[in-house]
């Protein structure tokens, strides 16, 4: 493993287990839900990390259909990856906290139905990433739908205004200021920034072995991952 | 913070532990994968150039 990728590595664990132990230890429990709103520092950076790459993903789409370059198809690949990683954490988070607070595991309300459908597109975009032939098809195709993806992120973040849902409306950006207590407020923002930081090393560290499997591909004519 | 549509509430501990061990496995679990994965590749490719020479 490279040695600044290690290093990145290390300072990015520290700073997400300060946070989880800030978010389990140091902040008050919540007035109306308890201590199970702790959740909140796993479940929203999560959601958030899953948002923020699939933007990374769609950019990426359009500096490969721009260039070309099979360097930005490797990048789509992790970050489509790290992508679903976040939406499996966030929708399972949200399942855990939904128990206690809404009495059901599951229910298909707007937001959850939205955030369900990004971790199917993303699955979709890793089957047909691996399905078709290295080649120009390949680049267009899967960039392309790295593109459509990230369409589905402003309807999931709006779901909880357009729509009669359970899930509670916008708690940080909304109009009149956030409503959370500023000791929570700031560890939840350096729980995003710490999950968007990790997302993005985990999807760098990733590429490593999607272009060594590349080189594998091209010297022997079949992929092994 | 806002709970306009929040029906319960609960101090029990249970739930926050079950979501942060699933939150660490989720992260290390990907992490540890894509590390051995990388020197698998690794590995096999030493090997087909070492073999090709």
């Amino acid at each position: 493993m490279p040695r600044n990728l290690k290093l990145t590595g290390i300072a990015l664990w520290t700073c997400l287990l300060t946070v989880w132990g800030a978010a389990l230890a140091v902040v008050p429990p919540d007035q109306n839900q308890g201590e199970v709103y702790r959740i909140i520092y796993l479940h929203v950076p999560s959601a958030i990390s899953a948002f923020a790459a699939s933007l990374f993903l769609a950019l990426a789409g359009g500096a490969a259909l721009w260039t070309r370059n099979e360097k930005f198809l490797t990048w789509q690949r992790a970050l489509a990856e790290t992508g679903l990683l976040m939406t499996g954490l966030a929708l399972l988070t949200g399942s855990i906290w939904g128990k206690p607070t809404w009495g059901t595991w599951w229910t298909w309300d707007a937001r959850l139905t939205t955030t369900f459908l990004l971790a199917i597109l993303l699955a979709g975009y890793l089957m047909l990433h691996s399905a078709l032939p290295t080649g120009r098809q390949r680049l267009a195709v899967c960039s392309g739908l790295s593109i459509f993806i990230f369409a589905d992120v402003p309807i999931i973040y709006k779901s909880v205004t357009w729509w009669r849902t359970l899930h509670q409306p916008p708690t940080i950006i909304r109009s009149g200021g956030s409503t959370m207590a500023p000791e929570m407020l700031t560890v939840l923002i350096a729980g995003i920034v710490a999950m968007i930081a990790m997302t993005l090393w985990l999807a760098w560290l990733r590429t490593g072995s999607i272009e060594l499997n590349r080189e594998l591909e091209s010297q022997t004519g079949a992929a092994l991952t | 913070m806002n709970s306009m549509n929040v029906m319960g509430s609960t101090n029990d501990w249970s739930f926050i532990i079950a979501a942060y061990i699933a939150g660490f496995l989720f992260v290390a679990g990907y992490a540890v994968w894509a590390f051995f994965e990388r020197r698998r590749l690794q590995r096999i490719l030493t090997a087909l150039r070492g073999a090709s020479k």
